[in-house]
């Protein structure tokens, strides 16, 4: 537990009661001012964003911290833009994906800034974890969907249930090319930073593990369909199983010792 | 034929499915097994065969699909992954070793080659002698000479100051100079003399008899000083300043001598390059009645670390040289050189005990490299093709057919 007494932490903690308020009025189905507070907790976040960009004078994705305020930033227009191009409505949901993530930089992570370390003074840190933070938001949206594909009755409707299967495939055939890029970001930067393309690290390993999960779902989609479609929907939280592990278990726990836990 | 029957194509799909759940369990079983062993892991012999296999499938997936082929975003993933596979696989050190083996039957178009290993390199010396992880044993030589020049790194640092003594009593009446606005950042504590002099301690308690003025040292801050001076500018920070011959270098060790190269300018337009140190070096910086002192600032950590490196290629004639740092490797004659360490040895010398330092650079063959990186570069322009620019085309292809 890790409380905040500084203007980054009040930051956080505004975007966090706006997101919790948020979630409250959606679910409420107050749709209208559950949205305008949802928008003010990504101003604010993105005020927390920038003013810890100023506050270490780099990019600020290099720690656990920095990684979570920004998630916490880029699930809103992640929103907008599923619901508006994707079709894909989710508020409540989305609004709880924000208040899961920044929770971790208000309460758990520490925010004494760091030195860049030499490895990662390089044009290529900012754009391989950004694209890693949206992908992740939404392969956390495509399993909700598919949480509520499996939760569904089967005294539901038919079309309804087809309804997830098929919001989950648009948000992962949205998330995978962001995942490709940020793992084939990573392995050119690897070369130029480490002399290697892939080094068999684990945080590598564990990125490419949560790929191949998705390979896996495309696949066996392709060669069943909606046949099993439950076993679609599953794949997809798989998916999204190892990407938390990638994320954090292997960042924190002292189980893998990779090249990566500068980041911790 | 656009597809191949039925059941094959299944047996191709499940067989694909099989290669993914095997590759996602080693990478598994290989994360725990630390980056080390799990490349082990992933080059035994079993595992070449099953890299094989995996570039057989995506021909045969290819072969046995229409689509794979029509689609232009399908053909580029699944081009794109052989391309990956057969370029890892000739970068690998198993790679390598067949390069060698074609070496010797066809020497006009492959070329045996180190796959990686280490060189250390003193200053001042040149060769081009590759040595093993453990930086002990000579593995093989390159067919040219890198030389190190020089060695460096570069600190993080709080801000420094630099402070000017005016050496006459202190006239309050006096108009004092200004610190000029146009020139560099300004000091939060503002321009102007502070009293008393901060860096002579035979000052504590006495009345002030000099006039001082301080900026911030930072590249570019500037001061403007009464006649017969005009101004100092800050030039450069130096963080371990040594003269040897005829170069003035900024040397690895700790930093043990720092120092300020300030640009002096006097009413008359002459002026030059001079270095400032902390209080109590033996050098002190005077000038026509005005004394300089430059007190560093903290440091906090090392920021980059740097290898002035001349490559010497007798057979091709070429010279070139490059320095390089992390994330900057020099690329020269089928390897990359990477900023790896660096170190020191003391040797006594008829003149006494002299420290002399060392850079380690990280030498990997390219070989494969560019062919991965072209794999990848299909890989994700299909991907995006396939998932996003397709849909986008779509869209506006509906929009406007519904426009019209
Ligand atoms: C190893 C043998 C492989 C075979 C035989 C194979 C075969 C196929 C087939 C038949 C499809 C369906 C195409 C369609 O829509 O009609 C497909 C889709 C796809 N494959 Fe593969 N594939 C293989 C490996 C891979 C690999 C290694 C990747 C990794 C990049 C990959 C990425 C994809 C993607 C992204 C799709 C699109 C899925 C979709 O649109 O739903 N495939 N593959």
């Amino acid at each position: 537990m890790q409380i905040k007494a500084n203007p980054q932490g009040y930051l956080i903690y505004a975007a966090l009661a706006a997101y919790a308020l948020a979630f409250l009025l959606l679910i409420c189905r107050r749709r209208t001012p559950g949205r305008w507070l949802y928008a003010l907790g990504f101003v604010l976040s993105v005020a927390a964003f920038g003013y810890r960009w100023h506050h270490v004078r780099h990019v600020p994705l290099q720690n656990m911290f920095e990684v979570f305020v920004c998630l916490g930033m880029v699930c809103w227009p992640l929103s907008e833009f599923c619901r508006r191009i994707l079709d894909v409505e989710a508020d409540a949901t989305d609004t709880l994906i924000a208040l899961a993530v920044l929770v971790p930089a208000g309460f758990v992570f520490t925010d004494e800034p760091q030195h860049l370390p030499p490895a990662l003074q390089s044009w290529l840190f900012a754009p391989h974890v950004a694209v890693y933070m949206l992908a992740y938001i939404v392969m956390a949206k495509a399993s909700v969907q598919a949480a509520a594909h499996l939760g569904c009755r089967l005294a539901e409707s038919e079309s309804r249930r087809a309804g997830y299967e098929s919001a989950t495939y648009r948000l992962i055939c949205l998330g995978f090319p962001l995942l490709t890029l940020g793992l084939i970001l990573g392995s050119y930067w690897g070369k130029r930073a480490w002399g290697d393309f892939w080094n068999w690290d684990s945080k590598e390993l564990w990125s490419l593990a949560s790929w191949l999960v998705y390979l896996g779902y495309f696949h066996f989609r392709h060669l069943y369909g909606r046949k099993y479609a439950r076993i679609n929907s599953v794949l997809a939280l798989a998916g999204l199983a190892a990407i938390v592990i990638t994320l954090s278990w292997v960042n924190l726990s002292r189980l893998f010792e990779g090249m990566h836990n500068y980041a911790a | 034929m656009a597809n191949r029957p039925q059941r094959i194509r299944r047996w191709i799909l499940w067989l694909t499915l099989v290669w993914l759940v095997i590759l996602l369990v080693l990478s598994i079983v290989g994360s725990v097994r630390g980056s080390r062993r799990a490349g082990e892991l992933f080059n035994t012999p079993v595992l070449v065969a099953y890299w094989l296999a995996f570039v057989a499938l995506l021909i045969a997936g290819l072969w046995a699909f229409g689509r794979l082929r029509r689609r232009p975003g399908l053909l580029l993933i699944h081009l794109g992954c052989a391309v990956v596979l057969l370029g890892s696989m000739w970068s690998s050190d198993r790679g390598h070793a067949l390069q060698a083996r074609l070496a010797r039957l066809a020497p006009r178009f492959f070329q045996e080659k180190i796959p990686r290993g280490y060189m250390g390199i003193f200053e001042d010396q040149q060769h081009d002698q590759v040595l093993d992880e453990q930086a002990d044993e000579e593995i093989g030589r390159l067919p040219f000479t890198l030389r190190l020049e020089d060695f460096w790194m570069d600190y993080h640092r709080g801000p420094g100051t630099l402070y000017v003594r005016r050496g006459e009593p202190a006239d309050p009446n006096a108009a004092g100079p200004n610190e000029s606005g146009d020139v560099g950042p300004v000091d939060p504590n503002g321009p102007g003399p502070v009293d008393p002099n901060p860096f002579d301690a035979s000052n504590a308690g006495r009345e002030p008899t000099y006039t001082t003025w301080q900026i911030p040292a930072r590249v570019g801050a500037a001061l403007a000083l009464p006649a017969p001076l005009s101004r100092v500018r800050v030039l450069r920070e130096i963080h371990n300043l040594q003269v040897g011959g005829e170069r003035v270098t900024d040397r690895p060790q700790d930093p043990s001598n720092p120092a300020l190269e300030v640009a002096v300018e006097m009413a008359d337009g002459t002026g030059g390059a001079a270095y400032v140190f902390p209080p109590g070096t033996p050098h002190p910086l005077r000038t026509d009645g005005f004394e300089f002192v430059y007190e560093p600032g903290a440091i906090s950590g090392i920021k980059d670390y740097f290898s002035d490196l001349v490559v010497l290629d007798y057979a091709r004639q070429v010279q070139r040289r490059q320095v390089i740092e992390v994330n900057h490797p020099l690329h020269y004659g089928g390897y990359h050189f990477y900023q790896s360490d660096f170190g020191s040895h003391r040797i006594d010398t008829p003149r006494g005990p002299q420290t002399y330092w060392y850079s380690l650079l990280q030498v990997v063959s390219d070989s494969g490299v560019s062919v991965v990186f072209l794999g990848y570069g299909l890989l994700c322009l299909g991907v995006f093709w396939h998932c996003w620019f397709r849909h986008i085309a779509a869209f506006f292809h509906q929009r406007r057919a519904n426009a019209d």
